[in-house]
């Protein structure tokens, strides 16, 4: 089976697609797209693993689909945010309550973690990776990958084989309730600092801080300059900024609750 | 030392602070910075600078002078201001 997709502005195809079906579906299943693209990626059994391609350039090799798939979804998420047109690509998880919450934070501040539970919480689900800011409407783009979670997370699957290190779920299979939303405004920002055994605290962050951190996660800063800035600050301006510590994520989304910003 | 902006900077002010886009790089000024950038005219030896912002805020010069001396470096060092003079 082929399978054509949409990652913002990137198009390509998945070939090869059999018994790696169920985790590329979980990956980009809701990127489904029906555009002719000239960018194909091949996942196949070799030997007693697996081997990704891209046209004829192997991409990697691994012992498990998930592995390549993971590989494959970081190369769809790189090429994503770095050739969007019209946007700024910022390295964050968005969902939409009334308006987004924007969520941007390294790899292991709990992004994806406090991403998964805002939708459990009843949010639409734009990204966990790359929300891309239109740089005409300020709306966040909808970018609805799989999740990636790394061994350790609580949304790990429980009973995975202990030489998988990375799974990509669907939204889907982590909240029943999930659901899929449309480009919106932000209106809340926050950088999540996941501490281990810590309470939930929120506090403000001022909004040039917060520029300065979304600077640091905006992968085509450089090529887009003055003009990328620009939007920032402006989705900034008109948005609360809050530095959340948590332990536990959901206590995380119970505190943005009453702080009264996801109303 | 008469220190004037570097060219080709483009500046936002958020809620008193400044967001400065200048040579690939984003930096965020606060507080006394502020004050200081807003005092640079490319005219004022940066002396008189801070001689008006003692007087403006009630303080010595020499305490301005040492508050606003590493604010100064970091802003060369960070190529967003530069001597007239030089």
């Amino acid at each position: 089976m082929t399978y054509a997709y949409e990652a913002l502005d990137y198009r390509f195809t998945v070939e090869g697609l059999g018994a790696s079906e169920p985790a590329v579906e979980a990956a980009i299943g809701r990127l489904r797209g029906d555009v002719s693209p000239d960018v194909t990626y091949r996942l196949d059994p070799v030997d007693a693993a697996w081997e990704l391609r891209k046209h004829d350039t192997v991409l990697s090799c691994a012992p498990t689909v998930d592995g390549v798939v993971y590989a494959m979804l970081a190369d769809v998420n790189g090429v994503a945010a770095t050739s969007v047109e019209s946007a700024v690509a910022v390295h964050a998880g968005a969902v939409v309550r009334r308006t987004v919450v924007l969520v941007s934070g390294a790899s292991g501040s709990g992004k994806t973690t406090l991403t998964a539970r805002l939708v459990e919480a009843g949010a639409g689900y734009l990204t966990d990776e790359c929300a891309a800011l239109d740089t005409t409407t300020l709306h966040v783009r909808p970018y609805p990958k799989g999740l990636s979670v790394k061994r350790g997370s609580p949304l790990f699957p429980a009973g995975c084989p202990d030489d998988v290190d990375v799974v990509t779920r669907d939204i889907g299979e982590i909240s029943a309730a999930a659901w899929q939303a449309g480009p919106a405004p932000v209106g809340v920002i926050v950088q999540p600092r996941f501490v281990r055994g810590s309470a939930s605290d929120i506090e403000r962050v001022p909004r040039a801080e917060m520029v300065l951190h979304l600077s640091q996660n905006t992968s085509s800063l450089a090529a887009k300059g003055a003009a990328a800035v620009g939007v920032l600050v402006d989705v900034v301006r008109a948005a609360e900024c809050v530095r959340v510590t948590f332990g536990d994520a959901r206590s995380a989304v119970e505190a943005l609750d009453r702080e009264g910003l996801l109303a | 030392v008469i220190p004037r902006h570097a060219p080709e900077m483009d500046v936002w002010e958020l809620d008193g602070e400044l967001v400065i886009w200048h040579a690939g790089s984003v930096h965020r000024l606060g507080g006394a910075a502020v004050l200081l950038w807003q005092a640079v005219d490319a005219r004022t030896p940066l002396e008189e600078l801070y001689r008006r912002l003692a007087g403006a805020h009630g303080l010595s010069v020499a305490a301005v002078a040492t508050d606003l001396g590493p604010v100064v470096a970091r802003l060369v060092d960070d190529g967003l201001l530069v001597d007239e003079e030089s």
